[in-house]
């Protein structure tokens, strides 16, 4: 007690500032370093046995960095300068501001975000409920069907919305025409309305995976001891589950509203055909030519610094309500028994399963075998041309498919490759930064692709990247290896590094460790890594819009480009896709990995 | 691997000026802010087990991982054999898989991916023993920690006991020299526990590995060990035989810890000018009357310094040596005994015997009394302790 009363005074008397203590700090680092390099040469360790450990994994963290602020920087730093000027001012965000388009974009985007956020929940969490905590027959096919929709393309199922519910020509308004005489303009996918709504199909797997990982695994004992205590059924649920709910719900609620506001794929394919803009689309407007980069990049600073707050607030509210409901005992939560309510119940969920994933489907199918789509299928129009051109013939969907797989496979390789080592590195290694580092680390994950892609093409334009398929590739690794890196480092939380230290006092050496026991055990979480980033990768379209060129075309870049002139080809490129997509699906159910972090 | 087997009186004296098998010296380590280690010196002497006693955040485990390799202090060295495996002063750093040790672990770290006989087998495989050899030599080590037959399970198909068996046998399948125990044992439940206690003292005798054995259990440390540290705060408090350390602890933390739970500050009332004669068993000391809070109790003095009126001191006594009956009971102790009247302010009755608390005056006493007498709350009891049985501990005042 007295020695370290001494020497804190000590240092008091030497420095007394914060300044002493990261020089002392400093000092340390220097020191070990050192020792750390003179050992090598007294003790003939091998560099690999010594570096590896830091090397490779800070070699990936500092990728990590650059990734990130690379785009960031550049992007703020557009967004200050003035183009006829050439100075620097913040004129261009006084500009937005004033800018009676950008306004409307903001409240339209602000309108589908919302409408989609509780759309997204009320499904979510009802659909959660019906598979995880009721006798509702089939909950194990439903559990599969609830997440299919996120395995489909949000641009694909927006096309699909279309056949299905365009007026004058959707098969939906079709029936209402011809079986009810209703006008045939019933439903008008064409608008804020049908925006939401297909965001809302899409994004109701997010919260439903947020939400069921911990109703699942909740431990029944807390709802019985309400009921032992004397609340029923309602208040059991009122005061218990529905509290115990709320973190994952609203965790899951902040995750749609900052992702689906700045998807630019859904609002593409069915506000701007009226003419109706949101922020994203807004952004792709300016860009083209004449374009306004600063105008753009001012755009994209605000939605940055939105969506940084809102990850910021998201990270505060589960660090703070982030309930263990887990007591590690093996049994499964009380169901609940539905009686005649199963039908509500199973029509609840057909509802959303036929909505998201089977009309959708259909009206793919329908249009990809017919030669000419006019709203009715016609088994005189059909046929399997549209199939030969694509595969065989058209040169553009040739060789987007050819670009979206190299890019798939390659991004989603070095996507994991890279994740692994920074969470390796967050988790197993140095604790010092591991804070901060992961915060900087996690900031692309709300970004939307879009404003991501504007970064990278600011960043890169002039260089030799610009216009290669390699500027896609580092634009989707540079997007999403946070989301990778979530799921990775989930696992590798979950393992006991004891495991990898008995490796070690066993005799082995840091490299075989690796590859005898913590890769095999991480195995799955690393399988399901690289599925969720092949299957984000074959559709993704926000932020390859603004970086392809002629020849680096993706398959949804191809799709746009042919709705321009043939639907039936885009259904058909669009059915590829999915097939791509369905593939990846089968094999993480095959694989039993798990997109969502148990 | 010779068969060593060193008695308790052969550790205690190589530890005090014998060849050290594992030597620590001066070992420091801070996390952030917070010192860990601060200046930690022990030796390991050939073929003893050496237990780190102490609370949690005592720096038991940061030692122990230094020694393994898998911490690196900021300063110290530590010596294995005649390899030194850390040294700041001239840089050395061994990593872990070159110290050729074997280590039980908290968790047991038993690889779930892989069987019994490859998660024991690593170590070999590792060193590249034939797959012959390592076949025999899993079979072997298996019947020695009574898993035979078990090659082949899947290493997550067993109970938590047999998953410790199968750690311990990772541990001493290559024959290190010296095995870590990181508080193996406190994942067990209470009968396992004793039973895995035992049997890890028979295979230490039979094998005779030198081991350093971390717990926070007394019990554990006294069973298994030939020399017990008790840590405190990165600080090395007490070293010294298990029969010491229960019945003669150097100072208050370790006493309570070690079990003495009726622990007072008081101050030296008296000092008796004759050196009374010291009870059978007990070392020659000065008889002194230490008051507490106005009641005096008689004890002995067996500090360095000699005892003045009015220093300041800490008693202590176990609550098993306090007798306690009742009050009518009539039979009294000579007037060199500690005896007085309280009330029985709780009693917890344990079968053979009952826990209680007792206040005389302004004390409340920890007393063990026996299983067969009815005591109840209020009851007028008579407690007594000799004086031989209180421990005086000079405090420092700051």
């Amino acid at each position: 007690m007295l020695d370290a009363n001494k020497s804190s005074s000590k240092q008091w008397a030497s420095g007394g500032s914060t300044g002493s203590l990261t020089a002392a700090h400093l000092q340390k680092w220097i020191d070990s370093l050192r020792l750390r390099l003179l050992t090598i040469g007294r003790h003939r360790i091998s560099w690999p046995s010594i570096f590896a450990p830091h090397l490779l994994p800070g070699l990936a963290v500092f990728i990590g960095v650059i990734l990130v602020a690379g785009p960031f920087v550049a992007t703020i730093v557009r967004s200050l300068i003035v183009a006829q000027a050439g100075s620097l001012s913040l004129q261009n965000f006084t500009a937005i501001l004033s800018d009676h388009r950008f306004r409307s974009a903001v409240f339209n985007t602000v309108m589908t975000g919302t409408g989609a956020t509780v759309l997204s929940c009320i499904f979510g969490l009802g659909l959660a409920w019906i598979v995880a905590r009721t006798d509702t027959p089939g909950r194990k096919w439903l559990d599969t069907l609830n997440v299919v929709p996120f395995f489909l393309s949000p641009y694909v199922g927006a096309m699909s919305w279309i056949s299905l519910a365009a007026p004058n020509e959707g098969l939906l308004n079709h029936l209402v025409s011809r079986y009810l005489s209703g006008p045939d303009d019933f439903l008008n996918i064409y608008s804020l309305w049908g925006v939401t709504w297909v965001l809302s199909l899409f994004y109701t797997p997010y919260v439903y995976l947020l939400v069921i990982g911990p109703m699942r695994r909740m431990d029944p004992a807390l709802e019985d001891a309400a009921r032992v205590h004397g609340a029923g059924l309602w208040q059991t649920t009122r005061y218990i589950t529905a509290p115990l709910m709320m973190p994952a719900l609203l965790s899951g609620a902040l995750i749609v509203f900052v992702t689906s506001s700045g998807l630019f794929d859904v609002p593409l394919a069915l506000a701007s055909p009226r003419a109706i803009q949101t922020v994203p689309t807004r952004v792709f407007t300016l860009v083209q030519y004449p374009s306004d980069y600063g105008t753009a990049a001012a755009i994209g600073v605000l939605v940055m610094v939105i969506t940084v707050m809102f990850s910021i607030l998201q990270r505060v509210y589960m660090r703070r309500r982030s309930f263990v409901t887990v007591s590690g005992k093996g049994y499964r939560p009380r169901l609940v028994r539905l009686r005649k309510w199963r039908i509500a119940a199973l029509a609840f969920e057909l509802f959303y399963i036929v909505s998201g994933v089977v009309l959708p489907m259909i009206a793919l199918i329908l249009v990809s075998v017919s030669r000419l789509w006019t709203g009715w299928p016609d088994v005189t129009q059909l046929t399997f041309g549209n199939y030969d051109e694509i595969l065989f013939h058209n040169d553009l969907a040739r060789r987007a498919i050819t670009n979206s797989l190299i890019v798939a496979v390659l991004g989603a390789t070095i996507g994991v490759v890279l994740s692994f080592l920074q969470s390796y590195y967050l988790h197993r290694g140095n604790r010092k930064f591991q804070s901060i580092l992961d915060a900087i680390l996690s900031l692309p994950l709300g970004i939307p692709g879009i404003i991501l892609g504007l970064g990278v093409l600011i960043l890169l334009i002039r260089t030799p990247l610009y216009s290669t398929l390699w500027i896609i590739l580092l634009a989707y690794v540079a997007r999403f290896f946070p989301f990778s890196m979530r799921g990775i480092s989930a696992m590798l939380l979950s393992i006991n590094s004891e495991l990898e230290e008995s490796a070690r006092v066993s005799g082995a050496t840091w490299l075989q460790s690796m590859t005898a026991v913590l890769l095999p055990l991480v195995k799955p979480g690393v399988t399901a890594a690289w599925l969720m980033l092949f299957v984000i990768f074959i559709r993704e379209l926000g932020s390859t819009i603004l970086l392809y060129a002629q020849g680096t075309e993706t398959i949804s870049v191809a799709m746009i480009a042919l709705g321009e002139r043939d639907f039936a080809l885009v259904a058909t490129l669009a059915m590829v896709q999915a097939m791509l997509l369905g593939a990846a699906f089968l094999l993480s159910r095959w694989t039993h990995s798990s997109f969502v972090e148990d | 691997m010779a068969s060593i087997v060193a008695t308790t009186v052969d550790c205690m004296r190589a530890a005090e000026s014998g060849p050290a098998f594992v030597r620590v010296t001066a070992i420091r380590k801070t996390f952030g802010s917070v010192p860990a280690l601060q200046g930690i010196d022990f030796d390991v002497p050939l073929g003893c087990t050496v237990s780190l006693l102490g609370p949690s955040g005592c720096g038991k485990t940061t030692m122990l991982r230094s020694i393994a390799g898998l911490e690196t202090p900021d300063a110290g060295r530590i010596s294995i054999g005649d390899t030194v495996v850390f040294d700041s002063e001239s840089m050395i750093d061994i990593p872990s898989e070159r110290r050729q040790i074997g280590m039980v672990f908290q968790s047991y770290a038993v690889w779930p991916h892989m069987t019994v006989g490859q998660n024991v087998g690593f170590p070999l495989k590792i060193r590249g023993v034939p797959i012959r050899e390592i076949k025999s030599r899993i079979h072997d080590v298996l019947k020695l920690v009574g898993l035979d037959g078990l090659a082949d399970r899947p290493a997550t198909n067993l109970s938590g006991g047999q998953q410790q068996r199968v750690a311990l046998a990772r541990a001493i399948v290559h024959e290190p020299r010296l095995v870590l125990f990181d508080e193996p044992l406190s994942n067990l439940d209470a009968t396992l526990r004793q039973q895995m206690r035992t049997e890890l003292k028979l295979l230490q005798h039979r094998l005779g590995f030198t081991a350093i054995y971390v717990t926070h259990d007394q019990e554990e440390a006294l069973a298994l060990s030939d020399i017990v540290i008790v840590m405190n705060h990165g600080r090395i408090e007490a070293m010294a035989s298990p029969r010491e350390l229960f019945t003669n602890p150097k100072t208050p933390f370790v006493a309570g810890f070690v079990g003495f739970d009726n622990l007072y500050e008081g101050e030296i009332a008296w000092v008796s000018e004759a050196g009374a004669p010291a009870p059978k068993g007990h070392t020659a000391g000065q008889l002194i009357g230490v008051s507490v809070n106005g009641v005096s109790l008689r004890s002995f003095w067996h500090g360095n310094a000699s005892p003045k009126h009015g220093m300041a001191v800490t008693l202590a006594f176990r609550s098993e040596r306090v007798s306690l009956r009742p009050s009518n009971a009539g039979e009294r102790n000579g007037p060199e005994t500690n005896q007085y009247e309280g009330i029985v302010e709780a009693c917890v009755y344990l079968g053979k015997f009952q826990d209680c608390i007792v206040a005389v005056g302004p004390f409340h006493m920890h007393a063990i009394g026996p299983g067969d007498a009815v005591i109840q709350l209020g009851d007028r009891v008579t407690i007594s302790i000799r004086p031989e049985e209180c421990l005086v501990f000079a405090r420092d005042i700051t």
